[in-house]
């Protein structure tokens, strides 16, 4: 993946830069608004990390600019205000994904990965498989081998998910948003609680676990079983 | 309204009422004046004046002869600046002497009486516009005997007559006047009264609620009662200006902190793995945590986020909650009971589900295994109730004050998870919200519980906060 970080803070772009690169990242580096709109536009890039504040063209105008070129473009807004009219705002003028600072570098990883590898047409699939479980989303069903699966509403859009996004980690506050749509830090255990409800239906009378716990960070379905 | 206690007791009411009990002894001063000066004090010095001269004409004729009186008579009226009429007449009305050609018609009473014709039609050629001084038409006039001849005098009242009139006049307006300051200096107390009990009004208010964004109204600016307030809303300026200072430094230290602690997050996540690692980075994550809350809360407080409130499915939102501790409550073994209305507000549907989250998190903290959490939503007249009750271990009521206090935690409370910051984003969203927020002691009547009820108003517009 090759990614394009605009950020004026020096530490927080280290920081970044090389959370991407350890994990096997290309990434570049702009400090200013103006200087990352221009490369955005030039070069070929698989995600653009946009911070708002920034100096000679704020965060939101380099968007506007970026999805009058390039409408296709993942874009990850980072913000140091946690207000939700800004996350609101941003979402609206076109950003892929929002991330309040400060972030472990794990939630990002995890973001930026899905933002890049989400296929274009994923949403137009009526059927998402792994291994032997297959799950039917047109008629809402999920069936592991020969047997038929019965999950609750929530259980099945956490596994849609974490399938949606096979092979990359899905942290604990992307799945609050994206299963249950609100932006909030729980205090407690609620999503393992959740996890572990669907891992009895889905894992536990078979063989090989499929959800897997990535230490930290969030979970995961992984690609190799299929 | 006031009570009358309240009114009774200010100092300008007691000043009106001082003004008006005033005005009403000088009102009862003029009528008992009026009722001295009757008309028989008012003429007693006319009658005397006559029945002098009664007494001179009477004693002239029983001395003398007729003749003798007729030019006693015609001397006296021809006296300089004379102001008396006299007519001496016979038995026909024939006159004799005085200065009169013509009887006015009268009966001899001691009530003044005012004559059908003009003064010049009664006056004799020859005293008319010479010695006759008067010009007046009122008279007290009075008749005796003299033999066979009578004699006829008169004296004008009309001096006194019209000294009285004015001074009946003068006290009448002396008493509108009185009765004119008794109303307005009641309308000033009044007025007055209302305004300070408006300013105290405000301050209490301020005082309960905290509320320092709160301003007295001024409705005029020339009195010392609008000064007060000018200076009083200064004092709360100033005020609200040192508190959101150190409301600020304190959110700066939360911000400047984070930047650090998240460098130094990252500085651990590259060290090997280790069980010390782990517990290095769940401490760094739980002080990014308190951190995070802080400058969250803040944010809500400074109020900025009602410009993203929309409409919200406030039943939704409960429902979502409950979905998502649902599986939570069954591991405690926590039975729930729900009583949800539809109701939609204006407001923000993340902030709501956090500080509701918040709640069920500490009713699931301190409920005991078996216990039960009630949620329920209502709409009571105007306000909308949130309420989630517990029969977990309680709190004892004197702590309720303090719990929406950052990082206060009740002495209960101190073994359990938890930052101590749970309730101040209950209560910074349900301000935010227009709301209020109450705690109940044992609302499930168990043998031990807490509560906790939102109340937040139906229609939640910008006018209500200002």
């Amino acid at each position: 993946m090759k990614a394009l970080i605009i950020e004026d803070d020096p530490t927080v772009a280290e920081h970044i830069r090389s959370g991407l690169e350890s994990a096997g990242h290309e990434c570049f580096h702009q400090s200013d608004g103006k200087n990352g709109l221009n490369r955005a536009l030039d070069e070929h890039f698989d995600l653009v990390i946009l911070d708002i504040m920034l100096p000679e063209m704020d965060g939101f105008t380099v968007l506007e600019e970026i999805r009058a070129v390039h409408p296709a473009l993942p874009v990850l807004l980072l913000s140091a205000k946690s207000q939700v009219d800004d996350k609101v705002r941003g979402l609206r003028s076109g950003a892929n994904d929002y991330l309040t600072k400060p972030f472990a570098i794990e939630e990002l990883l995890a973001r930026a990965e899905g933002l890049a590898g989400r296929p274009g047409a994923a949403s137009k699939e009526t059927e998402l498989s792994v291994g032997d479980l297959t799950l039917d989303l047109l008629r809402r069903k999920v069936t592991r081998g020969e047997t038929e699966i019965d999950l609750q509403a929530k259980e099945f859009q956490l596994l849609e998910c974490l399938l949606r996004n096979r092979g990359k980690v899905v942290t604990r506050s992307m799945l609050l948003e994206r299963v249950w749509n609100y932006h909030f830090d729980p205090q407690t255990n609620l999503i393992d609680v959740h996890i572990s409800r669907l891992r009895q239906k889905v894992d536990k009378t078979f063989n090989i676990p499929l959800i897997e716990t990535v230490r930290g960070t969030g979970y995961r379905i992984s690609e190799g079983l299929s | 309204m006031i009570a009358i206690g309240a009114f009774t007791r200010s100092s300008s009411f007691r000043v009106g009422a001082l003004f008006t009990a005033l005005s009403s002894a000088g009102i009862l001063f003029i009528f008992y004046f009026w009722s001295l000066a009757d008309d028989d004090k008012l003429l007693a010095e006319a009658h005397s004046a006559i029945a002098a001269e009664k007494f001179l004409f009477s004693e002239l004729y029983r001395s003398g002869d007729i003749e003798q009186t007729i030019s006693s008579v015609n001397r006296r009226v021809s006296l300089p600046s004379n102001d008396t009429l006299v007519a001496l007449y016979d038995s026909n009305q024939k006159i004799l002497a005085g200065n009169l050609q013509r009887l006015p018609d009268h009966d001899a009473t001691n009530v003044p009486v005012i004559l059908s014709l003009p003064i010049t039609e009664y006056l004799s050629k020859a005293v008319a516009n010479d010695s006759y001084l008067a010009t007046s038409d009122y008279f007290l006039i009075d008749d005796i005997p003299l033999g066979e001849y009578r004699i006829m005098v008169a004296r004008s009242v009309e001096a006194l007559y019209s000294t009285q009139k004015i001074g009946r006049a003068l006290g009448w307006l002396f008493i509108v006047m009185l009765v004119m300051i008794a109303a307005l200096s009641f309308g000033v107390a009044i007025y007055v009264v209302n305004r300070i009990n408006r300013m105290s009004r405000t301050a209490s208010d301020i005082m309960d609620t905290g509320n320092l964004a709160a301003r007295m109204e001024i409705d005029s600016n020339w009195d010392d009662l609008s000064r007060l307030a000018i200076v009083f809303n200064k004092t709360l300026d100033k005020i609200e200006n040192s508190v959101k200072n150190i409301k600020q430094v304190s959110d700066n230290i939360a911000h400047d902190l984070r930047t650090p602690l998240t460098r130094l997050r990252g500085k651990l996540e590259r060290m090997p793995d280790s069980e010390l690692r782990d517990d290095a980075m769940a401490e760094a994550d739980n002080l990014l945590g308190i951190f995070n809350s802080l400058l969250r809360i803040a944010d809500v407080e400074s109020e900025r986020q009602r410009a993203g409130f929309e409409r919200v499915a406030l039943h939704t939102v409960v429902n979502d909650v409950i979905d998502l501790y649902e599986p939570l409550l069954e591991d405690q073994q926590v039975r729930l009971t729900t009583n949800i209305d539809a109701v939609e507000i204006e407001g923000d549907p993340h902030l709501l589900f956090q500080a509701l989250s918040n709640l069920v998190d500490n009713s699931l903290k301190h409920a005991k295994s078996s216990g039960r959490i009630e949620v329920l939503l209502k709409q009571y007249g105007n306000r909308n109730i949130i309420a989630i009750f517990d029969s977990g271990r309680g709190l004892p009521t004197a702590e309720f004050e303090n719990l929406d206090r950052r990082f206060y935690r009740a002495e209960q409370s101190r073994t359990t998870p938890g930052n101590g910051l749970g309730l101040s984003m209950v209560s910074a969203v349900t301000s935010l919200h227009y709301g209020t927020l109450w705690f109940v002691d044992n609302p499930l009547c168990e043998t031990s519980g807490f509560g906790v009820v939102m109340s937040l108003p139906v229609r939640s517009s910008k006018s209500l906060s200002h």
